[in-house]
């Protein structure tokens, strides 16, 4: 790979773009309740937890999304160019 | 006492994190796939370079999910037995201390005069319950301890897989030149040749480029673009004030990268921008007036406690015009600033200065002509403890220009014939010839 050039093989690009599409439609989301320990610093650490890792996850998405779509559209941006 | 636990709904919890690990496996799988068709050619160059920067961290943060996730699951699934067991030691004190209660009433129901061979028995009940219940107590003891220990070391667990990385940048935006081709050839521009004239695209990608209006039989030339922005502030809020107006932020923030080949707007050329900035507090001022023929603007800013750090240039030409720029600065520390301009008859002269504290340099100039105006703009500025900067420019709309000087020569000619009317009696040669002079 070089800096001095740009080229892509759209095909290869459309799929990757497809398959990053794909796994974040299939990334688990958060479903289950808030379970008891019976001690509260522990049940408070749970919650926090699960919290932290639902938005973080929810980012994280939102991130494979985006670069799903741009893959998408850097491989249209190279079809037309005739890449 | 009433405990909360159930251990059943422990058990399911550690079973939706495990789930939940495993579905990050086949994520993984997927991102290293799509890293790995990178890097063997689907995509070449510096864009590569920030898709493969993007997968990388996504990699990294989704490893870092599956071993979090795996890890409650464990830590939930050590605590369900220990759980299980000191609810069960606990319901056997129970009872064994509702026996040995028992035991005791039936003693104490005993009359005086009982037979000594009941009397003895009952005792004897009483001793066997009381040892049931120290034996049932330690035993209980022992698993209060182990529950403790267990719980405490999911507390731990989750402290420590709270703590998140930061979310990996996305590549940045890269878009499709609008119409290149047909702005192209209604300028008279010679089109790129394309190669593989349209074969390949699916459905949905020739609605698009029909949405777009462009043609996929017809030569196109390529714009790839690049853009990635990032802006916040802890509190952003416009303001007025009678005719000023304006922004406050408190605890702004601002990344901008952008570059570009190609199209930009009716010229071609070349263009790359990075910006970045952090402020606690930032505040601007406009206002904008008409005195007389003239436009007024004036702009007044300020920023303390921030960085600033800036850096441009673009090449570009076309039918439309042209364009030079070219800046740099960098700046930490407190400025402000004012500017203003004032635009009279297509001519709009304008100046700024700022004063600055801290550290700074920078330099920038900028011509161009486009639209009929020709605009021209450079500064300079420098701080090393006490400094400033000075901006001034100069935009000259050319039509309104000519127009302008039309006008004045239609109002010397005017003017000139009221003169010629009132001067009554003269010589009609005279008039003739002033008449001529104009």
């Amino acid at each position: 790979m070089t800096t001095q050039r740009i080229a892509a093989q759209p095909a290869a690009l459309t799929s990757i773009g497809t398959h990053l599409g794909s796994a974040a439609a299939g990334l688990p989301g958060s479903r289950y309740g808030r379970p008891s320990t019976g001690d509260a610093t522990a049940d408070a650490a749970l919650h926090e937890f699960t919290a932290r890792w639902t938005d973080h996850l929810r980012g994280l998405e939102e991130i494979v999304r985006l670069t799903a779509r741009q893959a998408q559209l850097t491989a249209l941006a190279f079809r037309i160019a005739g890449g | 006492m009433h405990d909360p636990a159930v251990p059943g709904a422990l058990l399911s919890a550690s079973a939706d994190n495990g789930a939940r690990a495993r579905a990050f496996d086949g994520t993984v799988t997927t991102l290293r796939t799509a890293t790995a068709g990178l890097a063997s050619g689907a995509l070449v160059g510096p864009c590569a370079t920030r898709f493969l920067t993007t997968l990388d961290g996504l990699q990294a943060a989704f490893v870092t999910a599956r071993a979090a996730h795996e890890e409650i699951a464990d830590a939930l699934r050590r605590t369900v037995a220990p759980i299980e067991e000191e609810q069960q030691a606990r319901d056997r004190l129970e009872k064994a201390e509702r026996l040995l209660a028992e035991a005791r009433q039936r003693l104490a129901g005993l009359p005086d005069s009982a037979d000594p061979a009941t009397l003895a028995q009952a005792k004897h009940a009483v001793e066997e319950a009381e040892q049931d219940v120290r034996q049932a107590r330690r035993r209980h003891e022992e698993a209060v301890r182990e529950r403790a220990r267990a719980v405490r070391g999911l507390a731990v667990a989750c402290q420590g897989a709270a703590v998140l990385g930061a979310l990996p940048a996305p590549p940045g935006e890269v878009v499709v030149g609008p119409r290149l081709h047909d702005a192209l050839r209604e300028k008279g521009m010679r089109p790129w040749r394309r190669t593989s004239r349209g074969r390949g695209l699916t459905p949905q990608e020739l609605r698009r480029l029909r949405r777009n209006g462009l043609s996929p039989a017809t030569p196109l030339a390529s714009l790839v673009y690049g853009k990635y922005g990032k802006d916040g502030a802890l509190l952003d809020e416009p303001w007025r004030l009678g005719p000023v107006d304006g922004r406050v932020a408190l605890g702004h923030r601002a990344f901008e990268v952008s570059g570009g080949v190609g199209r930009m707007g009716d010229r071609y050329g070349v263009r790359g921008d990075f910006r970045a900035e952090a402020y606690a507090l930032s505040a601007d001022a406009r206002l904008r007036r008409k005195l007389g023929p003239a436009d007024v603007a004036a702009n007044a800013s300020a920023r303390a406690i921030g960085a600033d750090a800036s850096a441009g240039g673009e090449v570009s030409a076309g039918p439309g015009g042209v364009r030079v720029r070219a800046e740099a600065g960098a700046f930490a520390g407190v400025k402000a600033g004012v500017d203003g301009s004032v635009e009279v008859a297509g001519v709009k002269p304008s100046a700024g200065l700022e004063g600055q504290a801290g550290v700074s340099a920078s330099a920038g100039v900028d011509f161009g002509f486009h639209d009929g105006k020709l605009k021209l703009a450079a500064s300079v500025g420098a701080a090393l403890g006490l400094g400033g900067k000075v901006t001034g420019g100069m935009e000259i709309d050319v039509g309104k220009l000519a127009g302008g000087a039309g006008d004045a020569a239609n109002a010397v000619a005017g003017g000139a014939g009221d003169a010629a009317k009132a001067v009554t009696g003269a010589p009609g040669n005279a008039v003739k010839a002033i008449k001529g002079l104009l």
